[in-house]
């Protein structure tokens, strides 16, 4: 079946199944890999896109269930060869490792940083929650957060 | 990636999707953080998949202190506790158990009804609407009918739904101010399911002081403890009394030994919480 | 002699912070995994795997599979009799008689699509004969149930004791001094059990290879590896092929954790690739696969110390024995690191330690970030905290007596010298930096208590002897430079750290260097494995050659242009000068691809610098006495915790965690930081609540994300402190060695230790759970 969609302000169509996710159609179809699979049963937040303006696993979302959405993922973020201030503050905070939860966690922030553009400690830690990393130890992630939020204009 | 073929429909009206949903193997799907899981381990195979989400009269919400909260199934468990502040001022035990459902991309998905259909002993939002005597509205091709909370799970997995129904809303009466708390034990500390939960939630607690006990993860489904309830009723909350009351919390538990803790340490807890979260809500007249 | 060391490296850069390299690739996204990695015309596996703990497999019918349209290829183990390990020899590719675990490869597929192999995989049908299980490695010694009847057969390595009779892969014995005569001295014997359950590497990608073998023979395997050569090495062996016809690539590695060393599940799609010639096949595990590849080994320690009135130590003897699972393989080496490092960073005359790997019923134990260490410190610094208590003696007290020091000899009988490293200064500034001379400050709320711990620690590389690295460097006309040093970058941040060593042997900057991605055993030189923590040691003792190779050659050619010895020159920046005058010189862009005189006539060539190491006077140990030079360099460490615990449920919230590791000179404090922070709570997962559980009947339970769980942003520590002691490493121009493994070791035992200081209880099994320090407190209640 076709389903049409936005993805980083693009309008898709692709032909889908059934039985394929969201996460299968970005990734196999459009070849947006930066959401990754990391347990495809939404305990590890790597395929984390925002949708319709929230943040969700995108390994729990039947591809039909995508038509007429509209989707972000972290291919979206660079504008005119310009990194997002998301990612500007996960560089220099080094907040990754292997990079493999990246993507995924620069998802969750950002969906997080348009809504709370302050976020205390514990907003932080309630909405990256969801998201793992084996890697980091969490704590320059959360350094990189606040530094997203001061960057976008949010923070002190 | 799930292994099975299946059809997908989106039908546009309950009447549609209530036909749909009397074909075989067919399966209603809203938030589907239960379902995909189950569809990926092959645990459930659906020939159909009915989607939900186009059926207004599953996103309705309604609020007034008179005829309490109703909410469709369809809303998102972030949707309700973020945009209707009523959720969290009026029901705050149910606004605790909301928040510690999964991680925060699963409440942008799942439903409170998700949760409830899905039927886990380990249900964060089934104790907390079980101390506020929420009713369930199903509908099938049958009619309608309303089922009481306590009355809802019949097994692990299980309830009384039948084949082609679905729960259309819940309806939680507002019965007075109240406070509450929900206490998760849990081996991490977000995005985990419930070694053991407890709602305890308290009606009127400067007046007739109704106190309500429902648990998660300690029996075969989330039960609420009548029996507990009926003794302390009227009572002084002296540290006497309140042990007795968690003494009969714990001796009407049965819970298993498995991955997420052992049937001693929940037995234990079930005695061990509702003192802890009296206490923690300074309602314990201490020194009696 | 009057002695003193002096680096031939000047440094400019090393030592100071530097962001990662890799960091653009990361953030948008752009960094390629195997997972990411598509062709045309790609085929998709799945794998069949044993539903059963033990089993003898009677038959495997794949008619319904093959049936399937769009099937390619399958392959049983029959297809490929071959066993693989990178120490011992018994590791099927894909078993063909016997299933040794639940989870085990029996079958595969290869198909067009991935949902079309998965389909055929459950229309294979296997019928088993069920075997009696075993899951208590201490039951599986007494033989009763035999796991490998063949191991006395299989190829290992000379350095290995098996007991075939008992299920033991290998025995490591240390025998040093006189233990009975030191029991005799002692004052006071202290002795316990301790125990830890199997734990799950949990990197975010799980394994994946990508496999292509072309009609002429040569075989090409994208992986997930942490070990390119290594890898491409067993392919070879076991699928007895020359190694120049076996390429391996592995572009960026998402976690490793040693989980993705030596060889894991390529075997399986390079089997089906056998069949399905001039294709491409993928196959990547899904996480419910990947936690039955390969997990840490679980271990049952009893711990017997002797100590005199004062806290020294006079004598030990230990036992550890592991859970090693179905295979040993690479795990067999984990039970002899284990065994020789014991008792940890403490001077023991008289030791006895017997170290057992032993075969059970559950997922193989393999390498693990810390390789056995984190499991032999547990035992060991519980112990010494039940010594302390015992004689009335601060813990750390008590290890200050003990800590080794120059002079002193390890359980292997080698001599620590000045440039070891300081054990003593990286347990003083734990103590300092969690303000150990302090009680904990007790919260209002008075149900809940807390208290503070301390741990030592050390760990050497655990490696052959010959385990070697070689480094090229290549400039270019702009006399920019790439290099080529074959370590995995698994998010380590090996990538940024050479970068800067290479910057300062090469005495250029930075920017002027890149680092070659992907590994490829075609391109690349070779390297033993990215494991051990020994990268930044034997990767700069190989750089340093490879740089000094090329800064020669550069001379030469400069020597003659100048007319000035070679030894009177000097490369700095984008120049190589006269030293004394230092206005004479030729730019380096002139002189690095040859240098052409005003009339045409050239001399010299392009610039490539070449180096290699192998590790320097290391020997094999004797097989009934542990002694010998097995370990080259070592990093000494101390752990330090503060917890907060609910007596009314047992719950424990983590308030600090301190980290203090002599690793000689920190190349980069950005990934040294990284590193440190992210053991730390990598650690901090198996002391309180990870581990693989089973049922009796040695069904896994722990089998997804579901139920094994890793820490999430909110269970980390409010407060996480670190910092470093500088030993220079001698052995090493740069004086570096490593820190990865080490930040994870004593986290375990720093916790229990803080739990007894605020409690007054002893918990000896990990995980620390709520339920098991409420028991131990009830216990307490009751003893008394």
């Amino acid at each position: 079946m076709k389903i049409t969609f936005t993805v980083n302000n693009e309008n898709v169509e692709v032909d889908v199944k059934p039985n394929e996710t969201l996460l299968d159609v970005l990734r196999e179809k459009l070849y947006l890999t930066g959401a990754k699979e990391g347990c495809g049963n939404g305990e590890c937040g790597a395929c984390t896109v925002i949708y319709n303006g929230r943040p969700v696993n995108s390994c729990l979302v039947l591809a039909p269930e995508a038509e007429g959405a509209v989707i972000e993922t972290v291919e979206g973020l660079t504008k005119g060869n310009n990194l997002h201030p998301i990612q500007e503050a996960f560089l220099e905070t080094n907040a990754f490792q292997c990079g493999y939860c990246t993507p995924g966690f620069i998802m969750s922030t950002k969906a997080m940083l348009e809504k709370v553009p302050n976020p205390t400690k514990e907003v932080i830690v309630e909405r990256l929650a969801g998201n793992l990393c084996r890697c980091t130890g969490y704590t320059v992630i959360l350094d990189a957060v606040k530094l997203a939020a001061q960057k976008m204009g949010g923070a002190e | 990636m799930i292994t099975f073929s299946y059809d997908y429909v989106k039908p546009k009206t309950l009447n549609e999707a209530l036909d749909a949903l009397n074909e075989d193997d067919a399966y209603p799907i809203l938030g589907g953080t239960d379902l995909i899981v189950k569809m990926r381990a092959g645990r459930v195979k659906p020939k159909l998949v009915v989607d939900l989400k186009s059926i207004d009269e599953l996103f309705h919400v309604d609020f007034s202190k008179e005829s309490g909260l109703t909410f469709g199934a369809g809303l998102k468990l972030n949707v309700l506790i973020e945009e209707f502040d009523y959720v969290k001022e009026y029901y705050p035990t149910l606004y605790q158990g909301i928040r510690v459902v999964g991680g925060y991309q699963t409440r942008n998905r799942g439903t409170v009804v998700g949760n409830l259909c899905n039927a886990s002993p380990a249900s964060d939002t089934a104790p907390a609407l079980l101390t506020y005597n929420a009713e369930l509205n199903l509908i099938s091709k049958n009619g309608e009918r309303t089922v009481k909370i306590t009355e809802f799970f019949t097994g692990p997995g299980k309830t009384v739904l039948e084949k082609g129904e679905i729960v259309k809303s819940v309806h939680i009466p507002f019965e007075g101010e109240n406070i509450g708390r929900y206490y998760k034990v849990s081996r991490i500390k977000a995005v985990d399911l419930s070694t053991i939960g407890m709602a305890l939630t308290i009606i009127d607690p400067d007046g007739t002081r109704d106190i309500r006990v429902a648990l998660a993860s300690v029996a075969p489904t989330p039960i609420r403890i009548f029996k507990a309830e009926e003794f302390i009723k009227g009572k002084e909350l002296t540290m006497k009394n309140v042990e007795e009351f968690a003494q009969i919390i714990h001796d009407s538990v049965n819970p298993i030994t498995d991955a997420r803790g052992t049937a001693e340490y929940r037995k234990r807890m079930a005695k061990i919480l509702p003192i802890k979260l009296l206490r923690e809500m300074k309602m314990i007249k201490e020194g009696l | 002699m009057k002695y003193k060391y002096q680096s031939p490296i000047k440094f400019q850069y090393v030592g100071k912070p530097m962001n990662r390299v890799d960091g653009v690739e990361k953030v948008t996204g752009h960094a390629k995994y195997v997972t990411d990695m598509f062709f045309p015309n790609m085929l998709y596996a799945a794998v069949k795997r044993s539903p059963i703990p033990h089993g003898i497999i009677k038959k495997i019918d794949t008619s319904k599979a093959e049936a399937l349209a769009g099937v390619r290829a399958i392959v049983t183990g029959k297809d490929v009799p071959y066993r693989q390990g990178i120490y011992l020899v018994d590791r099927p590719i894909i078993t063909p008689d016997r299933v040794r675990y639940v989870g085990e490869p029996v079958a595969a597929v290869a198909a067009d699509t991935l949902e079309i192999a998965r389909r055929a995989v459950e229309l294979i049908e296997v019928e088993y004969e069920e075997l009696p299980t075993v899951q208590d490695p201490r039951e599986s010694m007494k033989g009763e149930v035999l796991i490998h009847p063949d191991l006395a057969n299989y190829e290992r390595l000379p350095i290995y004791n098996i007991e075939p009779e008992k299920n033991v892969f290998h025995h490591h014995k240390t025998r040093k001094g006189d233990v009975t005569k030191g029991f005799e001295e002692a004052d006071v014997i202290v002795e316990g059990d301790y125990s830890l359950p199997q734990m799950y590497h949990a990197p975010l990608e799980p394994h994946a290879a990508i496999s292509y073998w072309e009609h002429d023979g040569k075989l090409t395997v994208w992986s997930s590896a942490q070990s390119p050569f290594t890898l491409r090495n067993l392919i070879a062996y076991a699928f007895k092929l020359p190694r120049h016809k076996v390429r391996v690539i592995a572009p960026y590695v998402g976690g490793g954790f040693g989980g993705k060393a030596g060889i894991n599940m390529e075997g399986i799609v390079i089997a089906l690739s056998e069949k399905v010639k001039g294709r491409h096949i993928k196959l990547v595990y899904t996480r419910e696969e990947d936690i039955s590849t390969v997990v840490r080994q679980g271990m049952f320690a009893h711990i017997k110390t002797g100590v005199k009135k004062d806290g020294t130590i006079v004598a030990m003897e230990a036992t550890l024995i592991f859970d090693g699972g179905a295979y040993a393989e690479y795990g067999t080496n984990v039970v002899r690191a284990a065994g020789y490092t014991l008792p940890g960073p403490y001077y023991v005359p008289n030791l006895k330690t017997d170290s057992y790997g032993v075969y059970t019923n559950h997922f193989l134990g393999g390498a693990f970030r810390g390789f056995g260490h984190g499991e032999l410190h547990w035992a060991t610094e519980r112990n010494l905290d039940e010594v302390a208590q015992t004689l009335g003696i601060d813990p750390l007290e008590l290890r200050l007596k003990n800590v080794l020091k120059p002079g002193l000899t390890n359980s292997m009988g080698q001599t620590i010298h000045h440039d070891t490293g300081n054990v003593e200064a990286c347990l003083k500034r734990a103590a300092e930096l969690i303000e150990y001379d302090k009680k904990s400050e007790q919260p209002e709320n008075s149900r809940k208590v807390r208290g503070k711990g301390i741990a030592g620690l050390v760990k050497a590389p655990a490696m052959p002897t010959n385990a070697g690295s070689a480094v090229i460097i290549k400039f270019h006309e702009d006399a920019t430079v790439t290099l080529q040093a074959s370590i995995q970058e698994i998010g380590q941040g090996f990538n940024t750290a050479v970068t800067q060593m290479a910057a300062d042997a090469l005495h250029i900057s930075p920017d002027k260097i890149h680092f070659v991605m992907p590994v490829d055993t075609d391109v690349n030189p070779y390297e033993w494995q990215t494991v051990a923590s020994r990268a930044l040691w034997t990767v700069g003792n190989a750089l340093y050659r490879a740089a000094e190779d090329a800064l020669n050659q550069i001379k030469n050619i400069a020597s003659q242009v100048l007319g000035v010895a070679p030894y009177n020159l000097e490369v700095e920046d984008d120049r190589v000068y006269v030293k004394y005058r230092p206005e004479k010189y030729i730019l380096l862009k002139d002189i690095v691809m040859g240098y052409t005189y005003p009339d045409g006539h050239s001399i010299g060539g392009p610039v490539i610098g070449r180096g290699s190491f192998t590790p320097e006077m290391l020997t094999n140990l004797d097989l009934e006495t542990g002694q010998g030079n097995a370990a080259a360099e070592w990093t000494f460490g101390a752990q330090a915790a503060e917890v907060e615990i609910d007596l009314d449920t047992g719950e424990l919230k983590m308030l600090q965690l301190v980290g203090v590791f002599d690793a000689g000179t920190i190349i980069n404090p950005i990934t040294a930081g990284g590193q440190v922070v992210g053991g730390m709570i990598q650690g901090m997962g198996p002391a309180l609540f990870e581990g693989v559980k089973y049922n009796d009947k040695g069904y896994p339970l722990t089998v997804s994300f579901t139920d094994y769980k890793i820490p999430t942003i909110a269970d980390i520590p409010d407060e996480i402190k670190y910092d470093f002691v500088q030993t220079f490493e001698e052995s090493s121009p740069f004086g570096a060695k490593g820190v990865g493994e080490h930040p994870m070791i004593s986290v375990p035992p720093a916790i229990a230790s803080a739990i007894y200081d605020a409690l007054g209880v002893n918990v000896d099994e990990l995980p620390l759970t709520a339920d098991r320090i409420l028991k131990a407190l009830e216990k307490k209640k009751n003893d008394n």
